[in-house]
């Protein structure tokens, strides 16, 4: 008997005290309903700005030149938008968080054209064939540049940014760049996901100040 | 019996401190170190807590594969796309925490959201070790099952919304977690994860304790005559045989009754020992697969049978048991022809 009582003293009851620890657990740190960072975009700010711990190019900076030829078969040279603001968009047609944010950056750039504003997509990595039915189906409002080995990318991309990321060409497939009037890289954020920005709220915001600083 | 009740209302006060302790209980899952991916109460179903939307996908290595079939065992679940360079740099981890966790009864399903079965197979045969089991959701349906409705609602395509996601699946079929991709924090080495699934699948006191019905996952398959009954015991449980060592404690018991056949009592497996305290008693644990046979002289059946089941049994891990459980079933199965069993791809057995 006494090893019986050995064996069962540790016994049931667990399963019910667990239930009613999972149920009654305080949630008074959970957010809100419709408060969600995961909804809106953070009210602090992107997560995921470039800075100088990111390695070149981050905030600050000049951003590199380059040249590329557009959909319509333009070549179109970064530096030669100097004196103008300039949005600059790393996308991707198969990315998803990509995708979301194409519309809001096509109606961005037809906002802000009037003021004076750049908007310039690169494609990155993607075939001759990925990349025609890429702007044919997406029509959008501004150059999208073509860098077919993602060369160009790689240069935008910070070393350290994203260590994880084996294709590096990657890393900044969905980032946005604001660069001002002398070419200077004023805003960089690299895709965050849980705080993901389809509307582009954050880059707006570093626009207008970006034309303010005249 | 009045032993039983005595101790059980002594022992309750204790449980239920030590249950609770610890500092996970209280801290959402996304406020935790490297799992600020984690679903969000507001992002909608399905959520933790909830049994995981089923699925039956052509598994890449033949045959089907069926998320309800690895009840028993513990589940990461992993959506992937060739063409998604996180997925891309996570995937040989995978296989890693696969075999990291074989010992502990935890399968790796990865499942390819939305492309071509010909390109993920493509992809696939370089990339998936063979110890995670893989299938292509080509349309996309079952990615959009798992898709909580406010995740991402950039998306328009909801199935992209749990592309790069990760879920721990409990044996009992419950998700316990549920990480969508976190860029800003990318860990491509599933650290944050492999902590969780080691505190959960630790069976020795410190995991939280499963419902006694999600112990011994249940499924019944036709035999030549008679009726297979496969118990599934999850990792780090056992319950008693179907002769325990002593009287007081409760026998596994099945019991089979139909108006379509006509059955004989349960053939159960071999026990196997459990040493604790200085003695041995007889438990099954992991997988048993039980015989109810057609009674003597029966004809063997055709066609559709239907039964009513009962099963009893009553749980332990290494440092505590669960209250005895009486669990009813009504089933439907289909016999083939007097030669030709039924048959059905034994969960997660890549040929």
């Amino acid at each position: 008997m006494a090893k019986f009582i050995h064996y069962f003293s540790c016994l049931p009851i667990l399963a019910l005290a667990l239930s009613a620890c999972a149920a009654g657990a305080p949630r008074a740190d959970a957010p809100k309903a419709g408060a969600s960072n995961a909804v809106e975009p953070a009210a602090g700010g992107p997560s995921v700005l470039v800075t100088a711990e990111m390695g070149s190019p981050h905030m600050g900076e000049l951003a590199p030149d380059f040249e590329l030829v557009d959909q319509t078969g333009e070549h179109v040279r970064l530096s030669s938008l100097r004196g103008s603001p300039v949005v600059l968009a790393f996308v991707a047609s198969f990315c998803p968080f990509s995708a979301a944010a194409q519309p809001h950056l096509a109606s961005l750039a037809r906002e802000y054209a009037a003021r004076g504003v750049h908007v310039v997509a690169v494609d990155v990595g993607e075939d001759d064939q990925a990349f025609a039915a890429y702007v044919s189906r997406m029509q959008l409002p501004f150059p999208v540049l073509h860098d077919p080995e993602g060369a160009t990318s790689l240069r935008f991309t910070p070393a350290n940014a994203s260590p994880g990321v084996k294709d590096r060409r990657m890393v900044i497939v969905t980032s946005n760049l604001v660069i001002d009037r002398d070419g200077r890289i004023r805003f960089f954020t690299l895709l965050d996901t849980t705080h993901f920005d389809a509307k582009l709220v954050h880059v707006r915001h570093a626009l207008d100040q970006a034309l303010q600083a005249t | 019996m009045s032993t039983w009740r005595s101790l059980a209302g002594a022992v309750a006060v204790l449980a239920t401190l030590g249950a609770c302790a610890g500092p996970t209980a209280a801290v959402p899952a996304w406020q935790r170190p490297g799992l600020g991916g984690a679903v969000r109460p507001e992002m909608g179903a399905p959520q933790p807590g909830s049994i995981a939307p089923e699925f039956t996908l052509l598994a890449d290595a033949g045959g089907e594969l069926r998320l309800s079939a690895l009840r028993g065992q513990w589940v990461v679940l992993h959506f992937t796309a060739s063409w998604c360079p996180y997925c891309d740099s996570e995937i040989e981890h995978l296989a890693e925490v696969a075999d990291a966790f074989a010992p502990r009864g935890v399968r790796v399903v990865l499942l390819d959201v939305e492309e071509s079965r010909a390109a993920w197979l493509s992809y696939a045969r370089t990339h998936v070790a063979p110890s995670v089991l893989s299938a292509a959701d080509e349309t996309g349906r079952v990615a959009r099952s798992f898709a909580p409705e406010h995740a991402q609602p950039s998306f328009a395509d909801r199935a992209e919304a749990v592309l790069d996601a990760t879920l721990i699946i409990a044996p009992d079929g419950r998700i316990k977690l549920f990480l969508l991709p976190d860029t800003a924090h990318f860990d491509p080495t599933f650290s944050a994860l492999r902590s969780e699934l080691a505190r959960l699948t630790d069976a020795s006191g410190h995991a939280p304790l499963l419902a006694p019905e999600g112990v011994v996952s249940v499924s019944f398959r036709a035999a030549e005559c008679g009726v297979r009954v496969s118990l599934s015991v999850a990792p780090g449980y056992h319950i008693m045989s179907d002769r325990p060592s002593q009287p007081s404690f409760i026998a596994t018991s099945i019991t089979l009754s139909s108006d379509d056949l006509s059955l004989a009592p349960a053939v159960y497996p071999k026990p196997v020992p459990y040493s604790f305290a200085e003695q041995t008693i007889a438990t099954f644990r992991g997988q048993n697969e039980v015989l109810v046979p057609c009674s003597l002289g029966a004809t063997p059946p055709i066609g559709e049978a239907a039964f009513s089941a009962t099963l009893r049994y009553q749980a332990c891990t290494d440092t505590a048991c669960l209250f005895p459980v009486t669990r009813h079933f009504a089933e439907r199965i289909q016999f083939k022809s007097k030669t030709a069993e039924l048959q059905q791809p034994t969960p997660g057995e890549k040929p």
